[in-house]
């Protein structure tokens, strides 16, 4: 439980934080522009099962990923990614983390463009610096795209499965297992059934105190989001 | 003047500097799937790695698709391997599967778009069947399968991949049919075509486009669905996800070669079809919150 809300929540936040990034870079066009854009979807057109494999394929100890590291950094650089149980949760963010980015990216990316050009150019007008106009401006602007990536990518990674169990099956140890891989365990490897069902009750009845949460907060948000492309004139209202 | 132009530059630079190191992340683990394999079987695991393969070979994938003379000697062979049958099974489930959500989807769009069929809140409570982790509604699932008779079935697939996709399709198509001026509608009435000639030959013709970009995403997410497959199916059907995790299980030793050969064939549909409707991947996401 406590694993799969870091795990979540870890996940969400790096998603989050690496998308925005890219898609304030990109939300002006600039030459290369659609190269990025295709290339930075790629990620989330990897089907999890493969994103799995091939991660196996590069984190091995002394696999291309340390090699390259080692390299890069100039020292010996060997972690186990995958056998530490320490680290293991670490790693399966970080794959979750990568196989997501495109999703935060896009969303944000999509919202950024869409924010209407008039509050921007009349802060400019007045001023303000380009730090000023990101933190008053623009990120008010886009709260309710950033709630809905967030909320979405968090719901996401709770439910998160193919990846953790093909890679690791919840090991080493139980390192890594999440919530679906701790149902999947028992039900359908242990085959005490009953347990997983009580289990599985458990976490529907919180997922939908979650989702309804969820709603609540993305209806509200979506409500100020007509608002405002009314109030700017874009679009058809609904 | 001149120093806001360098300026400029130096923040140009850094953006490119930037956005090329996560291009690199990103691109990596792909280069690596699709390089590795074309190896010989000496380098799938090799100290140093082997960045750039040299003898470039086929043989991993005339191995695990076609099953090469080989194949069967090898000590790489995994027995139940059929991975053209899984190809077609794969593409028989996602594509029908698609099309249903689409067709229901969208039909239920225009109810909701023209007819308030359903209310703001319901919309938003259709979207709880996707939010819902699948792992726990898989048991009781699998019971009412196998009282059905669905267990291991396509059909059984097809029909709960069309249950937990519909929230996509009604929300994505939505977007596109309230894009449609309402005029033409009233303009069919009056010339008298029924309801359903106005949707099926006014309507839908006019939202293609969004109807084929609605497809593909959906087909995006049942290609590549893998928890519902793993346990619904078990000999009978496979799809190709599944395929791939055989690998799993197999003691011989890590075949990283046959894998990537087998990887590359699953993942290169879905890229050629997300790149084909990347402009529409954030309506598709988004649920009507963001528009362009």
């Amino acid at each position: 439980m406590v694993r799969s809300l870091v795990f979540a929540t870890g996940s969400t936040l790096g998603c989050f934080l690496v998308g925005f990034a890219l898609a304030y870079l990109m939300h002006r066009p600039f030459r290369g522009q659609p190269f990025y854009y295709t290339i930075f979807i790629l990620p989330m057109l990897t089907v999890p099962v493969v994103v799995a494999y091939t991660a196996e394929m590069l984190l091995y100890q002394s696999g291309p990923i340390n090699d390259l590291i080692s390299h890069i950094a100039g020292i010996e650089f060997k972690p186990m990614w995958l056998t530490n149980p320490d680290i293991a949760l670490l790693t399966v963010m970080l794959l979750e983390i990568w196989n997501w980015v495109p999703f935060s990216f896009i969303i944000l990316l999509a919202g950024l463009s869409a924010i209407p050009k008039e509050p921007i150019e009349a802060a400019e007008i007045l001023g303000a610096s380009k730090w000023r106009v990101f933190w008053e401006v623009q990120l008010p602007l886009l709260r309710p795209v950033i709630f809905l990536a967030l909320v979405l990518r968090f719901l996401e990674a709770m439910a998160e499965f193919p990846k953790t169990w093909a890679l690791l099956q919840g090991g080493p140890g139980t390192a890594t297992e999440t919530l679906p891989v701790y149902i999947f365990l028992t039900t359908w490897q242990y085959f005490q059934i009953s347990k997983g069902a009580a289990m599985s009750y458990i976490v529907m009845l919180l997922m939908i105190v979650i989702v309804l949460l969820a709603i609540r907060l993305l209806r509200r948000e979506k409500r100020s989001l007509d608002t405002m492309y009314a109030v700017a004139g874009q679009g058809p209202a609904g | 003047m001149m120093r806001k132009s360098q300026r400029r530059r130096m923040s140009a630079i850094v953006r490119y500097l930037v956005l090329t190191v996560w291009a690199v992340i990103a691109f990596f683990p792909i280069y690596w799937m699709i390089s590795t394999s074309f190896k010989v079987d000496t380098q799938w695991f090799a100290w140093p790695p082997v960045y750039f393969p040299h003898p470039l070979t086929l043989s991993n994938y005339l191995n695990v698709w076609f099953g090469a003379e080989e194949y069967a000697a090898t000590q790489y062979a995994i027995s139940s391997q059929k991975p053209l049958i899984s190809l077609l099974n794969s593409t028989i489930i996602a594509t029908a599967s698609t099309f249903l959500s689409v067709l229901f989807g969208s039909l239920m769009a225009y109810g909701v778009s023209r007819y308030r069929i359903l209310s703001e809140a319901r919309m938003f409570q259709l979207l709880m069947l996707r939010m819902i982790p699948p792992i726990v509604v898989v048991a009781p699932l699998s019971l009412y399968y196998s009282a059905l008779g669905l267990l291991d079935s396509m059909t059984g697939l097809i029909l709960i991949y069309f249950l937990t996709t519909l929230p996509y399709a009604v929300w994505m198509t939505k977007s596109f049919i309230d894009e449609v001026p309402r005029e033409i509608e009233q303009a069919a009435e009056i010339l008298g075509a029924t309801r359903w000639r106005t949707i099926f030959e006014i309507v839908l013709p006019l939202i293609r486009s969004g109807l084929v970009a609605t497809f593909l995403f959906i087909l995006i997410l049942t290609w590549s669905e893998y928890l519902l497959a793993l346990i619904i199916t078990k000999t009978q059907v496979t799809t190709l996800p599944i395929e791939l995790s055989k690998y799993q299980g197999t003691t011989e030793g890590r075949v990283y070669g046959r894998q990537a050969a087998l990887s590359v064939g699953i993942t290169i549909p879905l890229i050629i079809v997300g790149l084909m409707i990347r402009k529409h991947l954030a309506r598709g996401f988004s649920f009507g919150m963001v528009r362009r």
